[in-house]
């Protein structure tokens, strides 16, 4: 028999469905995750025997920032930091994060068209739009919200369901273009899996025009293993499209080169290169290029100091 | 309050420790967040509702040791925790609240208990972790980036929290006891109450029915449904008389409710038929369909003017107004000439949201024919007798109170709509009912300073003779008229011909209101910019050729300090910074009017050997209300213990309003005039009481034959006694008589001041940052120099979120805001204060029966265009539309 909240909507730190209950976006019934019965352990991080690390899903942003068991993940410590704000990351938690729903104010507020709202047409695409993503196609133009989800894609990460088999972060985000998620309904998040990051480097880099607390028009999430080269790189962009994008040609671009500044920068200059920019947007492909040239020099300096520990 | 049970309510009571007592609060429903058992069932109002999104921080509490915000947190995440408000801080003051006092970390204190609460949370973890060490500026930003102020009061916060790190607060300072603001302990304290505070039990709860056209003409408006529905108390209509709504969310019906889902299923109900007209929105509006039909009256006004006049109107077009010209065909001779150095180009600014943090409120009660209403206003005296008038009863009757305000920066300077539906409400439903605009409506409806579109020639010379400009300003209002630009450069230069033409634009969006300084810092933006670029193309040092055109003594004492400011004077030629983050800095100069209410009185009484001062003004967080205990304190050589206040009742004596920088200008001198007269009828009391000779009132006590008996020992000795003091005039004429403005006087004289930004360009990213700013100010004497320095702090903030990041965005179509939050209204946050240097030049206003005159506004004018001219300094581009977006950074420097 499939247990009652399979139908329903899960609630875990509640910092995005408040608001969308709210104004009548979400709807239908409300479990709070914490009263699932013979739910596994959600909250915590743990090692295990291979290497790979398990966050549990209702862990909270703040339960990431200096955990003893993620100092080997910098890019997911430093992005833990700087996503919303101290009192918001107190609450809001791992799997929240990744299935955040649209942050386009066109989705947000009502009379306004939206595919995600389950309209025909998308009143941000003729709009304002000058946050929207630079990379799209013909279904939502507003980057994904989450910070997360752009920092486990560099990670690969693996999304664990309860009593239903694991899914890759990407099949778990899908393609953004009228669902801000894939998960089907009646999954729940348990956990994410990150891979063993022993000796690698890494690096997060966001781009808002505030200081603190701001969402980034782009963020880049890195990871490399240097062995006088690049033996492997993993390189993420968020801000720029429906969903976080691996950036392959920039991966490619970067193995077996010496990390050298130059190498890294070209590398990073790749980005974005064969995107068709809509040009209320454009912008953001140089700024990309520019952030992910930061995070690299950061990543490729981290991985140098990873390898002398 | 009571709440509507849904039937299928199965859920347990909720039960925490809330400021370490035990509540048990039935939470039937699922999406009763924390904030909401808290500030509305619990009555705990020192949780402060501001943006219900997580962003601003005003409801944090501690949940444990955490600071959370309750706004997006689900009160079943409450149930066996432990709670702490900053009300739970007590009895003894934490070091937070100490530091934040002695260092005025706080204007309208309505953000000031969530900020309390998210400093006690860091300091407390940061000294069981690293001990009493102070930690560097950004460490507290980065804590604290979660509360948002939109007074910028950060600079003392940020001081006042790292000093707290350091143990210096764990006792009482004597300023914790007697701080110079006015109502400061009560603020950091959570113990102030607003208008949005009184919300309790047996008030009523009502809500707005909203255009969803731009512009229509209403057909019917059903309100039986909703008044059908069990809990509802009353409905009404607000159409206008000519029954059309010209912008989007313009108010059509309101409708009171027992409690806030109710009143949200009633407004549901109401049905609204549209027959829309043609509307629209933005810059082709000079040419699209009228919004106002001919001869059309009371189209509302911006109040965006220093001396409104009337314009000519073609279609949504009006203008020009050009009276405050100086010299227009010498000017127009001149550019045409061009013998000297010519600049010319446009510049546009963005529409500023004021979001007060709290928003627009009001609590009205009908007692048979008197009225009683709270509200959030800038003019709680004025507030009552346009009241009266709306509700064609005498002025007698209405009485309207507003004891703490939580900011306003003129978005509350008239009757708004919110006070409307309250006060018809009530008078239907024979109950008290408030409403408050949730912040999206306030982002949307609640004010903004005017969008703008600036035309500049300037002829530029060395001799200010030979150079002239022309300045034509397009304003865009939304629905409303009336604003100046252009014509606020008639002060600045004044040795300068000059052609000022001044239009408005009327399009189908929501009404703009005058927004600190109206106006001006939209002038500057163009017009410092402009002579900047001149002054370089000249080959001029910018501040030269300032100091060469103006005459005026303290302007020029000024720009020679400015001068001397070695980031000034040891900067590098414009446009020679490499590399990817560049630096640069610029000037701006500015003047603002020296407005006094001069009808102001201030009552004084001599109560239990206290002073009592009382005057119908409102302590918006201003300086304001402070000078009077201040001046009062001083006259009778009492500390500040023995001084209080009695604001916000538009029942007593006539007070100012808050606005236009007339507060300090016009409570000073009739707190003096006020303290005067109670030293005059206490010699009199006196000399009768004890038999006294020759009696006389000084300065120390009463003098007499054979002593003096001191004012603090008369005080003691005094009965209830009381003098009405009045706002004594100038020594020299008005420039404009307050009998003209029903009050408003124009003193003689500008003020002045002359900015310094430093900015950080990365020309990659587009980013910029403004890490100092000089800001020199010629306000004559300073009375409260720390409160003043807060204003000025506060305008710099402005004035950073003007430049760098606040755009109120409308969707073209409809002219819906897309800026409704503040995850899209973006503010400045506590990491993007500068360190401000502030320098007062006290010199002038020699004749004002003030030491001093206003500064607010003036004190935000000229910084967004420091910015601009530092940004070209540091880039060698030119910036010319606001705000400084980083798309708009990137593509200007590339250019």
């Amino acid at each position: 028999m499939t247990p009652a909240w399979r139908t329903k909507t899960l609630r875990a730190g509640g910092t995005d469905l408040t608001p969308l209950r709210r104004s009548g976006i979400a709807l239908g019934d409300v479990v709070d995750i914490a009263d699932l019965p013979g739910c596994p352990e959600l909250v915590g991080v743990t090692r295990r025997g291979d290497g790979a690390v398990r966050i549990g899903a209702a862990t909270t942003v703040t339960g990431l920032t200096g955990h003893p068991l993620l100092t080997a993940y910098r890019a997911l410590t430093d992005a833990s930091r700087q996503l919303a704000t101290p009192q918001v990351r107190a609450l809001a938690t791992v799997a929240g994060n990744l299935l955040q729903r649209s942050r386009c104010p066109y989705f947000r507020q009502p009379g306004f068209s939206c595919l995600k709202r389950g309209d025909a047409g998308c009143d941000a695409r003729s709009g304002d739009h000058a946050r929207a993503a630079c990379l799209v196609g013909d279904g939502c133009v507003w980057p994904h919200g989450s910070t997360l989800a752009t920092v486990l894609t560099a990670y690969e990460a693996v999304v664990e369901r309860l009593d239903q088999p694991a899914l890759s972060i990407g099949d778990l985000l899908g393609d953004g273009a009228v669902r801000d998620h894939a998960l089907p309904e009646g999954s729940l998040v348990t956990g994410v899996l990150l891979p063993d990051g022993t000796g690698e480097g890494s690096a997060y880099r966001r781009v808002s025009p505030r200081r603190h607390a701001d969402w980034p028009l782009v963020e880049a999430a890195v990871r490399l293993r240097i062995d006088s080269t690049v033996r492997s790189a993993r390189v993420a962009a968020g801000g720029v499209a429906t969903t976080p994008v691996r950036l392959l040609a920039v991966e490619d671009a970067l193995l077996d080169q010496a990390p050298t500044v130059a190498n890294l920068r070209s590398a990073a200059r790749l980005a974005g290169a064969e995107w068709r920019p809509p040009e209320a947007t454009a912008y953001k492909v140089p700024l990309l290029r520019t952030a992910l040239a930061d995070a690299l020099e950061s990543a490729a300096a981290h991985a140098g100091e990873s390898m002398v520990n | 309050m009571k709440e509507a049970t849904p039937p299928s309510s199965i859920a347990p009571p909720l039960g925490f420790t809330l400021n370490g007592t035990a509540v048990t609060v039935p939470v039937p429903d699922p999406d009763v967040t924390a904030l909401d058992v808290l500030r509305d069932r619990l009555g705990r109002t020192e949780v402060k509702r501001v943006c219900d999104g997580g962003a601003c921080g005003a409801c944090t509490v501690l949940l444990g040791e955490a600071p959370v915000v309750t706004c997006l947190l689900p009160a079943a995440r409450l149930a066996g925790s432990a709670v702490r408000t900053v009300a739970g801080l007590g009895p003894d003051l934490h070091p937070v609240q100490r530091a934040l006092l002695d260092h005025d970390g706080l204007q309208c204190g309505f953000c000031t208990p969530g900020f309390v609460m998210s400093a006690v949370g860091f300091v407390d973890s940061w000294r069981a972790s690293r001990g009493d060490v102070r930690p560097d500026r950004d460490t507290v930003a980065e804590a604290l980036a979660g509360n948002l102020c939109r007074c910028g009061a950060y600079a003392g916060i940020l001081t006042a929290v790292a000093e707290a790190c350091t143990g210096r607060y764990d006792t009482d300072p004597d300023t914790a006891e007697q701080p110079t603001r006015n109502g400061a302990r009560a603020r950091v304290t959570g113990q102030a109450r607003y208008t949005a505070d009184l919300l309790g039990d047996g008030v009523l709860r009502g809500g707005l029915v909203r255009s969803e056209r731009a512009h229509a003409r209403i057909g019917e408006v059903d309100l039986g449904p909703a008044r059908r529905l069990p809990g509802v108390f009353a409905a009404v209509e607000l159409v206008q008389p000519d029954r059309v709504v010209r912008h989007h969310g313009q108010e059509i019906a309101a409708v009171a409710a027992v409690d806030t889902a109710t009143l949200r299923r009633a407004l549901d109900l109401v049905r609204v038929t549209y027959q829309p007209l043609p509307a629209v929105v933005g810059r082709q509006a000079p040419g699209g369909p009228a919004v106002y039909p001919p001869k059309h009256r009371g189209v509302p006004r911006t109040g965006e003017a220093t001396l409104p006049v009337p314009a000519r109107r073609r279609g949504n077009l009006y203008g020009p107004v050009r009276v405050f010209s100086r010299r227009r065909r010498r000017a127009a001779r001149l550019l045409r000439e061009r013998a000297g150095h010519y600049v010319a180009g446009v510049w546009t600014t963005s529409g500023q949201s004021h979001t007060p943090f709290e928003p627009h409120c009001c609590v009205a009660e009908w007692d048979g024919d008197r009225l009683t209403v709270h509200t959030s206003t800038q003019m709680v005296g004025m507030a009552a007798r346009l009241l009266a008038r709306h509700c064609s009863v005498p002025d007698a009757n209405v009485t309207v109170l507003a004891e703490h305000v939580g900011g306003g920066f003129g978005a509350k300077l008239e009757i708004t709509p919110e006070t409307v539906a309250a006060v018809e409400l009530a008078r239907v439903a024979r109950r008290p009912v408030g409403v408050v605009l949730d912040r999206a409506e306030e982002l949307a409806y609640g004010g903004q300073r005017s969008a703008a579109e600036i035309e500049v020639d300037l002829l530029a010379a060395p001799e200010p003779e030979r150079s002239a400009l022309r300045v034509r300003a397009m304003s865009y209002g939304g629905t409303a008229v009336g604003s100046q630009v252009a014509s606020l450069c008639r002060s600045s230069y004044p040795r300068l011909a000059k052609d000022l033409q001044d239009f408005n634009v009327v399009d189908n969006s929501p009404p703009a209101k005058p927004f600190r300084g109206p106006g001006g810092p939209v002038m500057c933006w163009a017009l410092e910019q402009a002579v900047d670029e001149a002054a370089y193309g000249m080959g001029a040092d910018p501040v030269d050729l300032r100091y060469g055109w103006t005459d005026d003594p303290a302007m020029r004492r000024l720009y020679q300090t400015a001068r001397t400011q070695p980031r000034w004077r040891d900067r590098p030629p414009p446009g020679t910074a490499r590399g990817r983050v560049r630096r640069g800095i610029g000037v701006a100069a500015a003047h603002w009017v020296y407005y006094a209410h001069a009808d102001t009185r201030i009552r004084v009484s001599v109560v239990d050997g206290c002073l009592v001062a009382a005057t119908a003004t409102q302590d918006t967080g201003t300086g304001a209300a402070s000078v009077v205990r201040h001046v009062l304190a001083g006259r009778f050589g009492v500390g500040l213990d023995r001084v209080r206040l009695e604001l916000g009742d538009s029942r007593l004596p006539p007070g100012p309003l808050t606005g236009g920088s007339a507060g300090s200008a016009s409570l000073a001198p009739a707190a003096a005039d006020a303290a005067g007269r109670l030293q005059a009828a206490l010699a009199k009391w006196c000399t009768a009481e004890f038999g006294l000779f020759q009696a006389r009132p000084a300065s120390e006590g009463v003098v007499h034959r054979d002593g003096l008996i001191g004012w603090p020992e008369l005080l003691d000795k005094s009965p209830e006694l009381s003098a009405i003091g009045r706002r004594t005039r100038d020594r020299v004429p008005y420039r404009l008589s307050p009998l003209l403005t029903g009050g408003l006087a124009i003193g003689r004289g500008h003020t002045g001041a002359v900015m310094l930004a430093e900015v950080e360009v990365d020309v990659e990213l587009g980013l910029v940052r403004v890490p100092w700013v000089w800001s020199g100010l010629s306000v004559g004497t300073v009375m409260l120099p720390e409160l003043a320095r807060g204003q000025c702090h506060g305008g710099v903030v402005q004035g950073v979120g003007l430049a760098l990041f606040e755009e109120k965005v409308l969707h073209s179509g409809t002219g819906a805001a897309l800026t409704t939050d503040f995850d899209h209204y973006c503010l400045p946050g506590i990491g993007d204060q500068p360190e401000v240097e502030v320098h007062f030049e006290e010199s002038g206003f020699g004749y004002s029966a003030s030491p001093g005159v206003g500064l607010a506004e003036l004190a935000t004018l000229p910084v967004a265009a420091a910015i601009g001219n530092a940004v070209h300094h540091a880039t060698g581009w030119r910036p010319r539309d606001l705000p400084l977006h980083p798309w708009r950074v990137t593509a200007g420097v590339r250019r």
